[in-house]
């Protein structure tokens, strides 16, 4: 009975079907349109989480901060009052992991006929785990490497990219301020930290070798920033407590005084990223759920038209013996072949639009399974809950008044 | 003496008019009729003879008296129900055919099939077996508009043979048609009577066609005139 009139559904479709592909036009934008936006907004997200998770996750970064000479306050990261012994005692606190402090510049690199100006950043083996990062191949320093100061070095993507080309760079000697350093690692990519810097735009070599042999460090021991790991992100607030008051008591910082460092929580900042990410995707989401609502509105009219022009039709049928809910199952089914028909070839083209944006857009989008689910079910609601009055009207003709309607 | 198929007591059927007013159209109506009769009700325009046939094929209610169809009281019955008995106790047979356009003969035919829940073979199977019964067997596929409307009416009176009811309603079932082509239709509907015994009551306002009938039933202004064999009330053979 149900395969009848499902048959009997798309015969009356078949027979308008300039009207039925106007109808489920109306849905194939709706559902394409959530499609797309929830693939733009989920992209975003990914992209969001993706750069927070190659920052690495529960990370501070302690910042050398501004002094007081006089009454003239000298700015943000002017005086070197970071030490290495200040990140040894951070290392102690409870709720620290680990700790890296890092000394960078600006270095050119030299390989072969080739020259790249990067970021040179001393640092100690902590810094890799801080930061989640891994090589690729080869191996990152060591702490012995730290101890003697050897001239190694542990590259990004970026720099073996502008350096060596397809060439594998392990066990290559490159030169840095004239000084040869052997190429121990090469990190994997992390990509575009989440201010749009190219986060693989620089190299590693111990802390040591920095200070001592390639910047000449004026201050024995000065480190530019420290990072710190804390043990979880429920430890957050009470680690970045310790760490100030550590610092304080460190500098003899006297109550009242300012701070001669700075503190930044790099996850608060990436949460905060995420959350607006969050409200974007779920705002482009509604605004196409207004087109899905505005097709559904579509269908009924239709369906409303339908009936109105089809009631002669609908009297012969209760004449010869179509019971109400035969009418009613007709029509609704009619509802429904329009919206999930519609939803699959707006689903299909949202898919495409997704494509498109990705592959010429560059922009990154993901398409789950839910969004399409949750379309699906939209677009089956839609038709269901519009198709439902008109059904009903058709159902609730008299016979003899739907035979007499000319 | 078996029950009558149909048994019509002091049946009334009022219209509204305006807001609260009624125009009467049938007054107080009481016949019956047995199975295997063929009754033609005959009246002038407006005397409520249509009125009558919808309320016996149930698709319209009286507003006072009762109709038994078959032993059964249609003022208790609900919607349902009663398209039940439209499926298979009444085959209905109007004067514009009421074919669907778009179907074709053979699909038009096993509509009500379809409704009784009949499975697709056997849809099929009885209504090529209906239409070749009513000497349509070649047009199964063709579409109504593509038909003549004697063929047209023939494959309406396929259609409303569907389901094997007892009683057969045809409302001017030959007004849209020529006189040789009426007396066709007559024919099948004479042959249907007297082969299958299927009681037929048939709506007309021509004494030709009413001739075919061996009972007749005359109404006037919502009153039964007269009630009787065709030969007494219409008198002898003529034209």
């Amino acid at each position: 009975m149900f395969g009848t009139l499902l048959e009997e559904a798309l015969q009356a479709m078949g027979a308008n079907r300039l009207r039925s592909a106007l109808t489920m036009l109306g849905m194939i934008i709706g559902v394409g349109a959530v499609v797309l936006m929830m693939a733009i907004g989920q992209g975003a997200q990914a992209m969001v989480s993706e750069a927070i998770a190659s920052m690495g996750s529960n990370l501070f970064i302690i910042l050398t901060g501004s002094s007081t000479s006089g009454g003239v306050r000298m700015g943000g990261g002017t005086v070197p009052t970071l030490t290495v012994t200040d990140a040894q005692a951070i290392g102690e606190l409870p709720e620290i992991a680990s700790v890296a402090p890092a000394y960078s510049n600006i270095a050119q690199v030299i390989y072969g006929p080739n020259n790249w100006a990067t970021s040179i950043m001393g640092t100690t083996p902590a810094y890799f785990e801080v930061r989640d990062w891994h090589p690729v191949s080869g191996t990152v320093f060591t702490d012995s490497d730290v101890r003697s100061a050897t001239r190694v070095i542990v590259l990004g993507q970026t720099v073996v990219q502008n350096l060596f080309g397809n060439e594998d760079p392990v066990g290559k000697t490159v030169r840095v301020k004239n000084s040869p350093f052997l190429v121990v690692g090469v990190l994997e990519p992390k990509g575009q930290s989440l201010d749009g810097r190219d986060q693989d735009d620089t190299s590693m070599v111990p802390l040591t070798t920095a200070q001592r042999q390639l910047f000449g460090n004026p201050f024995p021991g000065m480190v530019r920033f420290i990072m710190a790991k804390a043990r979880s992100s429920e430890a957050m607030p009470r680690a970045e407590k310790s760490l100030i008051e550590l610092l304080r008591t460190r500098h003899r910082i006297r109550p009242g005084q300012e701070d001669d460092f700075t503190v930044r929580n790099l996850t608060a900042l990436a949460q905060t990223a995420a959350g607006t990410t969050r409200t974007m995707s779920v705002m482009l989401g509604a605004i196409a759920s207004v087109s899905l609502l505005v097709g559904g509105i579509g269908i009924m009219n239709i369906m409303l038209v339908s009936v109105t022009e089809r009631t002669r039709e609908i009297g012969i049928r209760l004449a010869i013996g179509a019971r109400r809910q035969d009418i009613l199952l007709q029509f609704l089914l009619e509802a429904l072949i329009i919206s999930l028909a519609g939803s699959l070839i707006g689903a299909a083209i949202g898919f495409a639009g997704a494509w498109l944006a990705a592959s010429l857009g560059g922009m990154t989008v993901v398409v789950t399974l839910w969004s399409i689910l949750l379309a699906f079910t939209v677009a089956a609601a839609v038709g269901i809950f519009f198709g439902f009055y008109p059904a009903r009207k058709a159902a609730e003709l008299r016979p003899i008044e739907a035979l007499r309607y000319q | 003496m078996p029950p009558s198929l149909i048994e019509v007591v002091d049946l009334v059927k009022t219209y509204p008019v305006g807001d609260s007013g009624t125009v009467p159209v049938l007054h107080r109506l009481n016949f019956t009729i047995d199975a295997g009769e063929f009754v033609a009700i005959m009246g002038p325009s407006g005397s409520g003879k249509s009125t009558l046939m919808n309320i016996l094929g149930c698709l319209d209610i009286p507003s006072d008296g009762r109709y038994v169809l078959n032993g059964t009281d249609t003022a208790r019955l609900g919607p349902d129900e009663l398209a039940a008995l439209r499926n298979r106790t009444i085959g209905f047979v109007f004067q514009g055919f009421n074919l669907l356009p778009r179907k074709t003969v053979e699909d038009n035919v096993a509509l009500p099939l379809l409704y009784a829940g009949v499975g697709r073979e056997e849809r099929e199977a009885r209504a090529r077996k209906l239409l070749e019964e009513v000497g349509l067997g070649h047009r199964v596929g063709h579409r109504p508009p593509q038909l003549s409307g004697g063929q047209q009416q023939r494959v309406a009176i396929a259609r409303a043979l569907a389901n094997s009811p007892k009683l057969i309603l045809a409302d001017e079932p030959t007004g849209n048609l020529d006189t040789h082509t009426s007396e066709e239709i007559m024919a099948l509907f004479e042959r249907l009577n007297r082969n299958e015994g299927l009681t037929i009551v048939l709506v007309t306002h021509e004494p030709d066609v009413a001739r075919h009938a061996q009972r007749l039933i005359h109404v006037v202004d919502g009153h039964i005139a007269e009630d009787g064999p065709v030969e007494e009330i219409l008198g002898g053979v003529h034209s």
